[in-house]
């Protein structure tokens, strides 16, 4: 429930909200932010998921065609999961670096894509400087307000869970 | 064990629909005219959503730029405001020019017409005490000016150099009651029309000619000029026109109210007679008679 609102919030504020009084042309793309703290935090799996409904529901409303974001939030979700066995998941530095990378290579994704599908494209070192470096330095910037908020959210959550089944256990 | 078919069964699940997405992307993206029934209805209902997320992102960026923006907008207001008020100042003193040398077009202009020598002087204080008695000019003994010199406007007699200074003078205006001037009715020239201008102490703007003789004939509109007797003013200097005649006068003389023509609140340049030619000087067109009372200039 509480992801799905955030990926409706999300989709509006970065359609609208943003891209009144950001600076320069790059924009942060808060539905990554999201879709890699989340496969952080849960699985690669779900990341993936995650990753495939995020994309695909940026695609209707942004994309000329369907399967740009898709595929590249999809396998980004997926190595956010990953990721996600292998470090500190209560570090917020973690994250952090993770969704800089992944932004670079969500756009390199797309870039490529666009390039070889849609034979036109921005030039590749303007793109990385003007377009993909900035949009990193949001994306990370948005984590470090995201990410406690979902990691304190699902942990919380957890606990509670697993309180209640300790509670059952007790009074079986 | 587990684990690791299920992490490569993921991985391939992964594969397969990158591979799918791949192709979604081929099927869509060519030659995509209409937008998909999802497409359309998602579009749809994000729509004034998104409307309204615009609306109030147009408002936070005005904001923000307002913010941004006001240092920079009380700096360029400041310099704006200087900028007017040096322009303002720059407009009074190019309107004043203007003023001062039309004035001096037509002093010059008179200058050329009269065959007095004439000095022209500026106006450069007034004597606060007395209601328009006395004023001071910027020219004194060593541009030529002596005492009892006559000081004249185009327009007509102002009044007599009382005081001299180096490099100033004093006039005694005819308004002041000290002055006198012996003057007649131009239309006349008659001898019995010679009276005496003096000032009118009901109305300091106005002068008044006494002794006149109940033969000159005065009526309102005539024009009274400098007659010339006691050496001081030169003959036919215009002083003004006669308001009204006073013929409910006891006695053997008439007077009669005159209107100067030269307005002396807004005396600002005269010329001063400096040697008075053989002829009159020249007047502006006399007036109808009746015409009286017409605002001066």
């Amino acid at each position: 429930m509480l992801v799905g609102a955030s990926f409706i919030l999300a989709l509006l504020i970065e359609g609208s909200v943003f891209s009144f009084f950001i600076l320069e042309k790059a924009l942060p793309d808060i539905f990554l932010v999201l879709v890699v703290s989340l496969g952080f935090i849960l699985d690669e799996r779900r990341g993936a998921v995650i990753g495939l409904c995020a994309g695909l529901l940026q695609d209707v409303i942004f994309s000329s065609a369907l399967g740009y974001f898709a595929l590249a939030k999809m396998v980004l979700g997926y190595g956010a999961g990953l990721m996600g066995r292998e470090l500190y998941r209560e570090q917020l530095m973690a994250p952090a670096v993770l969704v800089f990378a992944a932004t670079l290579a969500h756009e390199f994704i797309l870039y490529l894509l666009v390039n070889w599908l849609m034979s036109s494209g921005l030039p590749a070192e303007w793109s990385l400087s003007r377009l993909f470096i900035p949009k990193a330095f949001y994306n990370t910037a948005f984590t470090l307000l995201i990410y406690p908020l979902f990691y304190r959210f699902y942990y919380r959550g957890r606990q509670l869970k697993s309180g209640l089944q300790r509670r059952r256990r007790v009074l079986q | 064990m587990a684990n690791q078919n299920r992490a490569r069964r993921s991985l391939i699940v992964l594969i397969i629909a990158a591979a799918g997405l791949l192709l979604l992307i081929i099927l869509t993206g060519e030659n995509k005219v209409q937008l998909s029934p999802v497409e359309d209805v998602l579009r749809t209902v994000l729509a004034p959503a998104q409307t309204a997320f615009s609306s109030a992102g147009r408002k936070v960026q005005s904001l923000v730029d307002a913010v941004a923006s006001f240092y920079e907008l009380k700096a360029e207001n400041d310099y704006l405001r200087k900028e007017i008020s040096f322009m303002e100042q720059q407009l009074v003193q190019y309107q004043e020019l203007q003023k001062e040398n039309h004035r001096y077009r037509k002093l010059l202009q008179f200058t050329e017409e009269s065959d007095h020598r004439l000095l022209a002087a500026e106006i450069i204080a007034r004597d606060p005490s007395q209601w328009f008695g006395t004023i001071t000019l910027n020219r004194g003994y060593l541009d030529g000016v002596e005492q009892e010199m006559a000081v004249i406007t185009d327009r007509g007699l102002v009044g007599m150099i009382s005081a001299v200074s180096p490099h100033s003078s004093q006039v005694l205006l005819v308004t002041d009651p000290r002055l006198q001037v012996s003057a007649m009715i131009q239309r006349t020239r008659d001898p019995v029309a010679v009276g005496i201008v003096e000032s009118y102490t009901k109305d300091s703007a106005n002068l008044k000619i006494t002794y006149l003789s109940p033969e000159a004939r005065s009526q309102p509109g005539d024009m009274i000029v400098t007659s010339g007797l006691g050496g001081v003013f030169p003959k036919g200097i215009l002083i003004g026109i006669v308001r009204e005649v006073d013929k409910e006068q006891p006695g053997m003389t008439l007077s009669a109210l005159i209107e100067p023509r030269v307005n002396f609140n807004r005396l600002e340049e005269v010329l001063i007679i400096l040697n008075p030619g053989k002829n009159k000087v020249s007047l502006p067109e006399p007036r109808e008679s009746g015409k009286v009372g017409e605002p001066l200039s």
